[in-house]
C-alpha cells in the first residue's frame, strides 16, 4: 500500500497529459473460472494510468483486482482416490497488470472511447472443505479488450463508464480464465 | 504538490476498496463436515456379503491410544449407524463368536481421530496419506491391536475423524492366538467421516447420522442390490 502511494508523484512526474482513474469494477465470472467460481461480484477495483499521445490516442496501464467466490453444497468429488462430500468454498483472485492503449471518439467533454490491455495476470484459487484448504495459483498472459464513455465534469476530473471484458489465457495445466466487468471510474487530469 | 495529493487520495479510495476484496464466507459447523470414502478398485465386493462389526471404538488421542470399553450413547449410535447402514446395503451381519472364530467376510472397524490440529493446512489432502492405514491388527475376538500413533501436528483447535474401516477376511487364515498376531487383512473400503468437536452431543450424533449414511450412500461398491437405498 505504501509503494502504491509512493507511486503517485512518479506517475505525474513522467507524463504530462496524464489521467490517473481508479475503477469500482463489479464483474461476472465467466468460462472455466465460472466453473469453479459461479458470481456475479461486486469485489472489483482498477487502477489505470492514461497518457494521451494525441487527442484521441493514448496509452499506459492498469492494474485490477477481482474477486468471485461460490459456496458450493454438497458436491462430491475425487482427489487422488478419494471421492469427498461436502460445503467447498471456493474463491478466485485475479490480478491483471496490463500495458493499454486506447482511441478515443468525440470531444474532449465526452468522448467514446475502446481500448485493449496486453499483458499478464497472477490469479489464485482456493478450495476450501472442511478444515483442509487447497491452494493454486499461476500468472498467465492476459488480454483485456475494453469499451466506455468519459466525461469531463470539471477540468482537473473526469469520471467514466466501460465495461471490459478480461481473459487470462491457460498456462501450464492452469485453466483460462475471463471475466465481464463494468468498470465505473473517476478521474483526476 | 495538490495533484499529487490528489492521486495520492485516489490510491487511497483504491486501496480501502482492495481491502474489501478478500471475503470470507461465514460457515457454520456443520459446513466443515466432510465425508471422505476409498476403496481397492480391485477387491472383488460381490463376493462379500457378510460383515463382524467390532464393538468397541479405538480412540486416537494426542496423548495416545485408548479403548473404550463401554460405549457412550454417541458411540453406540456410531456402531448403530453403521451396522444400520451396512444392513440397508444388503449386507448380512455375523455376530457369532465361538471358537474365537467369525464366519464373515469382513470386519468392520471403528475408530475415531481426535487431534487440536492448526487451521487449514495449506496442502489438505496429504494429512490422509500421513494416515497409517495398514496399522490394524484385527479386532477380531481374542486378538490384541497394538496401533502404532501417528504423528501429526498436534496444535490448534480440535478436530474429530470418524474412520470405518471393511478388512477383507475372506481368505484370511487367523494365527493362533498365542502367536504373534503380525496378520494385516486388506482394507477393501474405508468411509471418513471428519469434522471440527463442537456443538451439542445432539447435534454432534445428528451430524454423524447424516455423514456417516453419506459415505455409504457415495459408496456404490457396497450396495448389493437387494432392497432400494
Amino acid at each position: 500500500m505504501i509503494i502504491l502511494l509512493g507511486l503517485a508523484p512518479f506517475v505525474l512526474r513522467a507524463q504530462l497529459e496524464t489521467v490517473v482513474k481508479i475503477n469500482y469494477f463489479p464483474a461476472l465470472s465467466l468460462g472455466k473460472t465460472a466453473d469453479f467460481t459461479k458470481n456475479v461480484s461486486p469485489r472489483g477495483a482498477e487502477f489505470e494510468v492514461n497518457s494521451y499521445l494525441t487527442q484521441d490516442l493514448s496509452i499506459g496501464f492498469s492494474a485490477g483486482w477481482n474477486v468471485f467466490r461460490e459456496k458450493v453444497v454438497g458436491e462430491s468429488f475425487e482427489y487422488k482416490d478419494l471421492l469427498i462430500t461436502g460445503t467447498q468454498f471456493r474463491y478466485t483472485n485475479i490480478v491483471p497488470l496490463n500495458l493499454t492503449a486506447k482511441k478515443y471518439f468525440g470531444s474532449a467533454e465526452r468522448s467514446p472511447f475502446i481500448g485493449i490491455g496486453l499483458g499478464t495476470s497472477y490469479t489464485r484459487q482456493r478450495l476450501d472443505a472442511g478444515i483442509f484448504s487447497s491452494i493454486d495459483d499461476k500468472w498467465q498472459f492476459n488480454l483485456s479488450p475494453e469499451a466506455g464513455i468519459q466525461r469531463l465534469v470539471s477540468p482537473d476530473l473526469m469520471i467514466s463508464l466501460k465495461i471490459k471484458y478480461s481473459y487470462s489465457f491457460e498456462a501450464a495445466g492452469f485453466p483460462s480464465m475471463s471475466y465481464l466487468g463494468i468498470g465505473m471510474g473517476i478521474g483526476i487530469l | 504538490m495538490k495533484r499529487i495529493i490528489q492521486v495520492q487520495g485516489l490510491l487511497l479510495i483504491l486501496i480501502l476498496v482492495l481491502n474489501s476484496c478478500t471475503p470470507e464466507f461465514d460457515s457454520t459447523v456443520e459446513e466443515h463436515d466432510l465425508a471422505i470414502t476409498t476403496y481397492d478398485k480391485a477387491a472383488n465386493f460381490s463376493q462379500l456379503s457378510t460383515f463382524y462389526l467390532q464393538d468397541t471404538i479405538v480412540y486416537i488421542k494426542d496423548d495416545g491410544i485408548t479403548i473404550q470399553e463401554e460405549n457412550s450413547a454417541t458411540e453406540q449410535l456410531i456402531l448403530d449407524q453403521v451396522r444400520q447402514n451396512l444392513l440397508e446395503f444388503g449386507w448380512k451381519e455375523v455376530s457369532d463368536t465361538t471358537n474365537e472364530d467369525v464366519q464373515a467376510d469382513v470386519a468392520i472397524m471403528v475408530s475415531i481421530l481426535q487431534a487440536d490440529i492448526y487451521y487449514y493446512y495449506t496442502y489438505w489432502w496429504d494429512w490422509y496419506y500421513w494416515y497409517p492405514w495398514d496399522w490394524w491388527y484385527p479386532g477380531y475376538p481374542s486378538y490384541p491391536w497394538y496401533p502404532s500413533y501417528p504423528s501429526y501436528p498436534v496444535y490448534g483447535y480440535r478436530i474429530g475423524s470418524l474412520m470405518i474401516d471393511m478388512l477383507n477376511m475372506k481368505d484370511v487364515v487367523l494365527p493362533p492366538v498365542e502367536d504373534h498376531p503380525s496378520i494385516r487383512p486388506p482394507i477393501v473400503w474405508s468411509g471418513i467421516v471428519n469434522g471440527i468437536l463442537a456443538g451439542s452431543e445432539k447435534n454432534i450424533q445428528n451430524r454423524l447420522t447424516k455423514q456417516i449414511k453419506q459415505v455409504f450412500v457415495q459408496s456404490e461398491a457396497l450396495y448389493k442390490g437387494t432392497i432400494d437405498k
